[in-house]
């Protein structure tokens, strides 16, 4: 009873605009300070011990690594090299816009930072090059969108922590589903532009491509670097973070020099934005975590399910269509951690594996930013491109329908995310 | 006055976006320490965690300045004109209400620890001093949300329409 009045509490709240995660924190904590005799000094308590994890931190790191990649010209010399060998080609331009997303997704946990971070040079490029505006704005929503499904990703962190699951091995069943993704959206994008006989760049001479290519190194070497540390077992994930974090700092100072002191604050602010608001929601969320053990709510639904026969596909289904509609309004740190606590037993009981249906909620949440109301990586094209938001959603819609079919192979083949973490981290 | 903010938002976006980075350069450094020296650092950890999380603690109320805290404007921006008005300021409070309870509780939890004199695990800093933090963020969002609700409320409304048109949407 006291759970449907703090959800109802909940939404109320952030219907009336209230930020996301002051609704969460307020309503939990007057649904416990009315329902409940519960020390309220410890909820504050909560708020900063939830926050306090190791693997957390490789939040700020990866934030801060997007955010100078962005600034730094480091983005900028990548898309430069990708464009001088395949730019002229047909379809090129929109192959080198969701190439350079594959790359920077790998260096970035966040999708709307790639979108921005791709399309503030790609965007103009793609108009220029002749595509429609709306389908430029639609390509490069949905290709952004692969910044939380190739490793790095803070929705998998966010996951790792909250579910006890190794965020290597997370990061590592991200990579074989991304990269198919990124194919099929790669294929989709050269018939497309096949038919239309859009986008031809201008071509590049030999000399200037190697020139290009020798500036993209230190970036192209980024990715390498991030995953290779995880995986040789050098480094946990944060702190591969961190190394990210002070490689692009120096590329940027002293091989690309466009990094200055002037660009010191925009940075910091930058990275604090994005990440602050993503503490807010999880220290939040902590408080909620804590009055759903306290009313023992995962326990009452495994409880509930094991005594009902749901089979694993009608679970699934269930849990995709409830993920499409939150996330057609809130974003995908709080549905994870919102929905995850009371998922997670369900997933134990059902003997599904938590590393598969990480990757299966994590393109959720790649939806979830492409689809309106809220769809972050819409904001951020539209504010871009200053155009409509409707007009986004008309050129993203085809692409929605994209990942809808590659979330279902997701959903129908484990294996095709499970192989990789099966394989090399037994 | 408004040289005052300028000087609050500039030691905000300092402090905030210095701590970060220095928690940041610790792990760094504990990386480099333990692979480059082969000497593992235990204080490490603990002290660039709490470093990392008092910036982005101070750094709710930078977000909040700049419109990161992540809204849904849907039902929000079905409504009339003078809705709007109110809702705004209904949220606005119960930002300041937020802001409050952390302040108060956050107070009493630094008391708390102060008299019972718990220390942290690894490097034995008084936990009183790290959890100051709780109330302090809860005075900056407090204050932050005030000023929000003051230049809803000031002309009735009438030049925060102009802002609200203006301003950009959030991003993030």
């Amino acid at each position: 009873m006291t759970v449907v009045l703090l959800f109802g509490l909940f939404i109320a709240f952030f219907l009336l605009n209230v930020p996301i995660a002051i609704s969460l924190a307020i309503s939990t904590i007057v649904v416990i300070a009315t329902t409940e005799n519960f020390n309220m000094i410890m909820l504050t308590q909560r708020m900063f011990a939830g926050l306090n994890s190791a693997p957390l931190m490789a939040i700020p790191g990866f934030v801060f690594a997007g955010v100078l990649m962005a600034r730094g010209g480091v983005s900028k010399y990548l898309i430069e090299s990708l464009r001088s060998w395949i730019g002229h080609l047909p379809g090129g331009l929109s192959v080198v816009t969701i190439l350079s997303c594959m790359i920077f997704a790998a260096i970035s946990g966040s999708s709307p930072a790639t979108a921005a971070a791709i399309g503030a040079i790609m965007l103009p490029a793609l108009i220029e090059g002749g595509y429609p505006k709306r389908y430029a704005m639609g390509l490069i929503a949905a290709s952004g969108t692969l910044g939380i499904l190739i490793p790095p990703s803070i929705p998998l962190i966010v996951f790792g922590v909250t579910s006890d699951v190794s965020i290597g091995k997370l990061f590592m069943a991200g990579i074989i589903p991304g990269l198919l993704l990124g194919t099929v959206l790669l294929v989709s994008a050269i018939i497309y532009a096949k038919k239309n006989n859009y986008g031809r760049g201008r071509k590049y001479t030999m000399s200037e491509r190697w020139k290009a290519s020798l500036k993209a190194v230190p970036a192209a070497l980024l990715p390498v670097l991030i995953l290779g540390s995880i995986y040789t077992g050098v480094c946990t994930p944060t702190e591969s973070a961190v190394i990210a974090v002070f490689y692009t700092i120096v590329a940027s100072i002293f091989i690309y020099k466009e990094l200055h002191w002037k660009d010191v604050r925009p940075v910091l602010v930058d990275t604090i934005n994005t990440t602050s608001m993503i503490f807010l929601i999880i220290s939040a969320a902590m408080l909620f975590a804590l009055f759903l053990t306290n009313n023992q709510v995962p326990n009452h639904v495994a409880k509930w399910i094991s005594d009902s026969d749901l089979n694993k596909w009608a679970f699934f289904l269930v849990v995709n269509i409830m993920f499409f509609v939150m996330g057609t309004f809130l974003e995908a740190v709080s549905i994870i951690l919102i929905t995850l606590p009371i998922l997670l037993p369900i997933i134990k009981h059902l003997g599904i594996d938590p590393i598969h249906f990480a990757i299966v909620m994590t393109v959720n949440m790649e939806l979830a930013m492409i689809t309106p109301p809220v769809g972050l990586n819409l904001f951020v094209v539209s504010s871009m491109a200053k155009e409509p938001l409707g007009e986004v959603i008309r050129g993203v819609l085809p692409f929605i329908f994209i990942m809808l079919a590659m979330l279902a192979a997701f959903i129908f083949f484990p294996e095709i995310s499970l192989f990789l973490p099966n394989t090399f981290m037994k | 006055m408004r040289k005052f903010w300028k000087a609050f938002a500039f030691v905000e976006d300092v402090t905030s976006g210095g701590l970060l980075f220095l928690g940041v350069t610790i792990i760094f450094y504990g990386v480099i320490m333990r692979y480059v020296f082969n000497d593992a650092r235990s204080w490490v950890d603990e002290v660039s965690q709490y470093m990392i999380i008092w910036g982005t603690l101070i750094g709710t109320s930078v977000a909040l300045r700049n419109d990161h805290h992540i809204k849904v404007d849907m039902l929000f921006n079905a409504f009339p004109n003078r809705v709007k008005y109110f809702v705004t300021l209904f949220a606005h409070t119960v930002g300041v209400g937020f802001g409050i309870f952390l302040l108060y509780y956050g107070g009493g939890l630094v008391k708390f620890t102060y008299m019972s004199g718990q220390l942290s695990t690894d490097v034995g800093i008084p936990l009183y001093k790290v959890y100051s933090i709780l109330p302090l963020m809860g005075f900056l969002l407090a204050l932050r949300f005030l000023v929000k609700l003051f230049e809803t409320f000031k002309d009735n409304g009438q030049q925060w329409e102009v802002l609200k048109a203006e301003s950009k949407v959030d991003l993030r």
